[in-house]
């Protein structure tokens, strides 16, 4: 069976359908957006896992065009390509949890769907209408990625795909011509040929790749410009972009929106955050979470409780309650600041300087910029329990003003039954908190790379009964809920904790992303909120302690291991292919066929030359001298026939078949060469006659 | 395709561009102004391209109804740039009814040497036609943004020749009607004398060739006779304005160029002079005399004011005694009979060819055509001493 040509439709044919570069060009520009979609949420393993995807989908459109190229089949593509639009936007809940890092939720479920749109469209590139369309779900995503703001590296990869849309657009542009010039009348066409003719002052894929960088520099240089000439105008709109979770568990969880525990092997690196005057290591506090449903920890009060003025509400009761105060003043210079969130140690009596007008208060006393970044420095006064005076009952209050601080729905009944067993005995409201912490720190060992928590399982009671390794979101959840328990008015927190105590030379402690922590505070009479961090005490695993950098190269992860090696054999797998293709085509093309053609005439040609060289030889022997520069091969017979004693009719056959294939009009064939040779051979092997 | 894409491009440009400045994320503001400048260098690059040209046009003279024309383009750059493919599209006259126009082939035009370009198409009504001028179409080099501009260029003419419409006619053989003789082949030449030389037809006997003639100008001609004083045709069409009924190529003007091609090929081989008074030139050169009576056929419009009758007592002065007048018409002229009584009160006889007015006219305008078969004006013209023949019309080849 003849094999069909790599190409598109039974009508087309001369490099007028997709090519192998065409899929990998479309393959490359896919890839780049999805990956740039899933690094701007922090989702390496979605980066690579749709990478994978998006080459596997174009492998598999390369293979049906090779196989289903010219029949009509390939002429379903838009119908292929609606069905995987529609079941990426009708399925992405599924497809979701197919993901390594199920993100795709919430307000990030758009970037799914173009993800997911893109990848499974790659299977159905078989024709240039999907293969543009494409670029459709990528500048989407690209768009998005831009409005996320969180991947600078994003418009590199923009570029990217800009070039490579670029060249695609630029070749399918040539393929219209090509399909033009057919229809005018011409005869079969092919692109290298017409660029030797009609086409050779073309401004081609050449051109466009030239036009797209000089796009890209005129970009790099012009859009700071632009955004500096706009900025009288501009951010106009204030837009919090969403979070990834997987960005949420590598900021300790702040978000106002709700915080999710147990998601896995937490990242974290030391970028500074915060640049703090204290006067010693405290514990920053972010955000405070008080419902608690399957893992996932809500925030509860008011947005803004500082403007409130009831001497009733939890803001003026904690201040209130703090009867052995110490009062701290701090100048805290954010360096980065997540989801506008910036974290404060105790509880901030005031602010200072210029701070009102850029900050404002938040649920868990933290606080949020207004403005952008460069960011002025956050100072004020803070009241911290003076601890001077022994900590014994938890202040009911609270627990009265916030109900969910007390509150034991959600407590799985393992947890409470043990929070009951670790307290028995113990007279006071401290003596729990403390019995609970140190149960829970001989319990469990902190582990930055501890697995995720199956999404099956409660976080905290898998954490404490089976798992028994996970790090501060666990031990606080734990702690937390154990104090509910047992009646205690608890809060989880997530913030800062300068594990390193990291000072400047101007004695400022640098908080780096590594610091990143979460711990759980109880309220107490006369002390307010006070912190009880369960990691402290809980064996640490190596390289994955506290405040220690866990952000290995993910390289290194079985994960990205797998991931390559599919890749790698893919990838493989493709350019083979693609050389193939490539052969094939070149083979079929024009040039080639002229190269052959020349080549297999040069070896006729000697062939001939060959038996000619013997030949002349031949008669040389009997004439005695070489040919004249002028002499033809029939005057040189003529002369030695006197001399060929009866081999006359084998030197004239010879020089007859000769001449015939040296000069005649006909084309040589095999036969006619083998005529030849014999001819010549019969000649030289022809006994000589008697002397005449 | 190629609007969709740039109307996608330009509006994911435009919407990022605003996104950008309103989020005032740097990160859009990239991606904006990228797509923003390729959207400008696409139309620049399109502008471009159609800018600094010459064409040439070659095209045929003259084609039959039906006969594929191909014109030939050739275009220079004046500038030395390299520019994406441009396409024509020709400014044809819009009377000109064509059928299968196929897109110009796609050239880069170089500075150096002309690039011969063509299209083609399929002309389905017959006429003279000139035109000049055509459009340059160029697009930039990823084919998102098209972009034309209008060039003149030397004028074309195009003659578009009718096509012999087969029609069957039973034509009266009264005495002394010259094509009954010529069609009993006593016309070729036995007995007669030689009025000239002609191209050889087929079906012409090798015995009338006309050896000398032949050998001097290098193609076979034969001697043509002239088959007695009264084989002498001339066909008078309806051109009045106004008068041409129908719509598109199946009109009734058409119908009688067309069967009056035919009827006059027919009467050329049995060896008759025809000729269209008034409208053919008196050409005593040599040449094809059945081409020229297509080229006279062709130039045939609706334009004159004058009635048919004004036509038929004009062209009677200049025709000899005993010649056939075929008048055809399709609208009735109210005043004919009379032209026809004088017609042949001068020894010339006259044949009216009527058609259908109706048969053609489509809606509402059929009710304010009067045709030329309504049976009181064929009573009329028979009054006036003729036959009219009824003519078929497009739907039938027979009467």
């Amino acid at each position: 069976m003849k094999r069909p040509k790599f190409g598109v439709g039974g009508k087309l044919s001369g490099g007028e359908g997709l090519q192998p570069v065409d899929l990998l060009l479309t393959g490359i520009s896919s890839t780049v957006a999805v990956y740039a979609a899933a690094a701007s949420l922090a989702s390496d393993k979605n980066s690579m896992f749709f990478m994978w995807i998006v080459l596997a989908g174009t492998l598999c459109s390369s293979l049906l065009l090779w196989f289903f190229g010219k029949t009509k089949f390939i002429y379903m593509d838009a119908t292929a390509y609606t069905a995987v639009a529609l079941i990426s936007a009708l399925g992405i809940s599924g497809l979701n949890n197919m993901t390594p890092d199920a993100i795709y939720t919430g307000p990030l479920i758009m970037a799914g769907v173009l993800s997911w749109m893109l990848a499974l469209g790659s299977f159905t590139v078989w024709r240039d209408q999907t293969m543009l369309f494409q670029a459709v779900p990528a500048v989407a995503l690209f768009g998005l990625v831009g409005c996320y703001d969180t991947f600078k590296a994003s418009v590199i990869y923009f570029f990217a795909f800009l070039i490579c849309q670029a060249i695609l657009l630029a070749r399918a542009h040539g393929r219209v011509m090509l399909r033009q010039a057919r229809s005018s009348g011409a005869d079969a066409l092919e692109m290298s040929v017409m660029r030797k003719g009609p086409w050779r002052w073309m401004a081609g894929p050449e051109w466009a790749l030239g036009s797209a960088l000089t796009i890209v520099l005129i970009s790099v240089i012009g859009a700071p410009i632009l955004r500096e000439s706009a900025s009288g105008f501009s951010g106009l709109v204030r837009y919090t972009p969403p979070i990834s979770p997987l960005s949420q568990a590598a900021l300790t969880n702040f978000n106002m929106n709700g915080s999710r525990i147990g998601s896995g092997p937490n990242s974290l690196h030391e970028t500074p955050v915060l640049r703090v005057e204290m006067p010693e290591p405290m514990y920053l506090r972010g955000f405070a979470y008080g419902a608690y449903n399957h893992g996932v920890w809500m925030p509860e009060g008011s947005p803004n409780p500082a403007t409130d003025n009831n001497d009733t509400t939890p803001a003026s009761l904690v201040l209130d309650t703090i009867a052995d105060r110490r009062e701290i003043s701090f100048k805290i210079e954010p360096l980065q600041v997540f989801n506008t969130i910036v974290a404060v140690p105790g509880e901030v009596q005031e602010l200072v300087g210029d701070s009102n007008a850029t900050y404002f208060r938040n649920i868990g006393d933290s606080y949020s910029v207004r403005s952008e970044a460069p960011y002025p420095p956050l100072e004020g006064h803070s009241i911290v329990f003076g601890g001077h005076v022994p900590l014994r009952d938890v202040e009911p209050e609270m627990g009265k003003l916030v109900p969910v601080y007390v509150q034991k729905s959600g407590i799985p009944s393992d947890v409470a039954a043990f929070a009951q067993q670790v307290t028995r005995g113990e007279k006071t409201d401290f003596g729990k908190a403390k019995a609970i912490q140190n149960a829970i720190e001989q319990t469990a060992k902190y582990n930055l790379d501890a697995a995720a928590v199956p999404p099956d399982q409660d976080p905290v009671s898998y954490f404490l009964f089976k798992q028994k390794e996970g790090y501060c979101d666990l031990f606080a959840s734990s702690m937390t809920l154990m104090a509910r328990a047992v009646g205690l008015p608890a809060r989880y927190v997530t913030g800062y904790y300068p594990f390193n105590a990291d000072q400047d030379d101007e004695g400022r402690y640098i908080v780096r992303q590594k610091d990143a922590h979460a711990w759980c505070e109880i309220f107490f009479k006369g002390a307010g909120w006070v912190i009880f961090d369960a990691t402290e005490g809980a064996v640490q695993v190596d390289g994955a302690g506290r405040g220690s950098v866990n952000d290995k190269p993910f390289w290194r992860s079985a994960w990205f291991v797998m991931v390559v090696t599919l890749t790698l054999a893919s990838g493989l797998g493709y350019l083979a292919f693609l050389g193939l293709g490539t052969l094939r085509q070149y083979r079929s093309s024009t040039s080639y066929m002229e190269r052959h053609v020349r080549r297999a005439s040069a070896k006729v040609k000697a062939q001939i030359r060959r038996h000619y060289v013997s030949f002349e030889r031949e008669l040389q022997k009997e004439v005695r001298r070489p040919r004249g520069s002028g002499e033809t091969l029939y005057e040189y017979l003529n002369a030695a026939r006197p001399d060929l004693r009866g081999r006359g009719p084998e030197a004239e056959a010879a020089g007859t078949a000769l001449t015939a294939v040296l000069y005649g009009a006909e084309s040589i064939d095999p036969a006619k060469l083998e005529d030849l040779k014999l001819k010549v051979h019969q000649f030289r092997k022809a006994k000589r006659g008697p002397k005449a | 395709m190629r609007r969709l894409a740039s109307l996608g491009l330009s509006t994911s440009a435009v919407f990022l561009a605003v996104v950008a400045v309103m989020l005032n994320s740097p990160n859009l503001f990239y991606m904006g102004t990228a797509l923003v400048c390729t959207i400008a260098a696409c139309r620049l690059q399109a502008w471009l391209s159609v800018r600094g040209l010459r064409f040439e046009r070659v095209a045929p003279d003259s084609v039959s109804i039906g006969d594929v024309v191909t014109v030939e383009i050739t275009v220079w750059s004046e500038h030395r740039i390299r520019r994406p493919l441009i396409t024509i599209w020709d400014n044809l006259p819009p009377r000109l009814t064509y059928a299968d126009r196929s897109p110009s082939f796609p050239v880069a035009p170089a500075f150096d040497v002309g690039i011969q370009t063509h299209y083609s198409f399929r002309p389905m009504r017959r006429g003279k036609y000139r035109w000049s001028g055509l459009q340059a179409v160029g697009t930039d080099a990823l084919g998102l943004i098209t972009m034309d501009k209008e060039y003149k260029t030397n004028v074309a003419e195009l003659t578009v020749l009718p096509v012999p419409i087969p029609v069957s006619v039973e034509l009266p053989m009264a005495s002394g009607w010259g094509i009954s003789e010529a069609e009993s082949g006593q016309s070729r030449g036995a007995g007669l004398e030689p009025r000239g030389v002609r191209e050889y037809q087929h079906g012409d006997s090798l015995r009338h060739v006309h050896w000398r003639s032949s050998a001097r100008s290098g193609q076979l001609l034969v001697k043509e006779f002239e088959a007695g004083s009264y084989a002498s045709v001339a066909f008078m069409i309806q051109r009045t304005n106004g008068t041409e009924v129908g719509e598109g190529v199946e009109t009734s003007l058409e119908l009688m160029c067309g069967h009056v091609a035919y009827l006059a090929e027919q009467f050329i081989k049995m060896g008759a002079k025809v000729e269209l008074p008034l409208v053919q030139q008196d050409d005593n050169t040599r040449g094809d005399r059945l081409l020229k009576l297509y080229e006279a056929l062709a130039s045939i419009q609706p334009d004159v004011n004058h009635s048919l009758s004004e036509d038929v007592r004009q062209a009677v002065r200049d025709l000899m005694p005993g010649s056939t007048v075929f008048v055809l018409l399709a609208v009735a002229d109210q005043t004919l009979p009379q032209a026809i009584s004088s017609a042949m009160g001068s020894g010339v006889r006259v044949v009216p060819l009527v058609y259908d007015a109706l048969g053609f006219a489509q809606g509402k305008s059929k009710t304010r055509i009067d045709s030329a078969v309504a049976t009181e004006y064929l009573d009329q013209l028979r009054t006036a001493g003729t036959t009219p023949i009824v003519m078929p019309g497009y739907g039938s080849l027979t009467g």
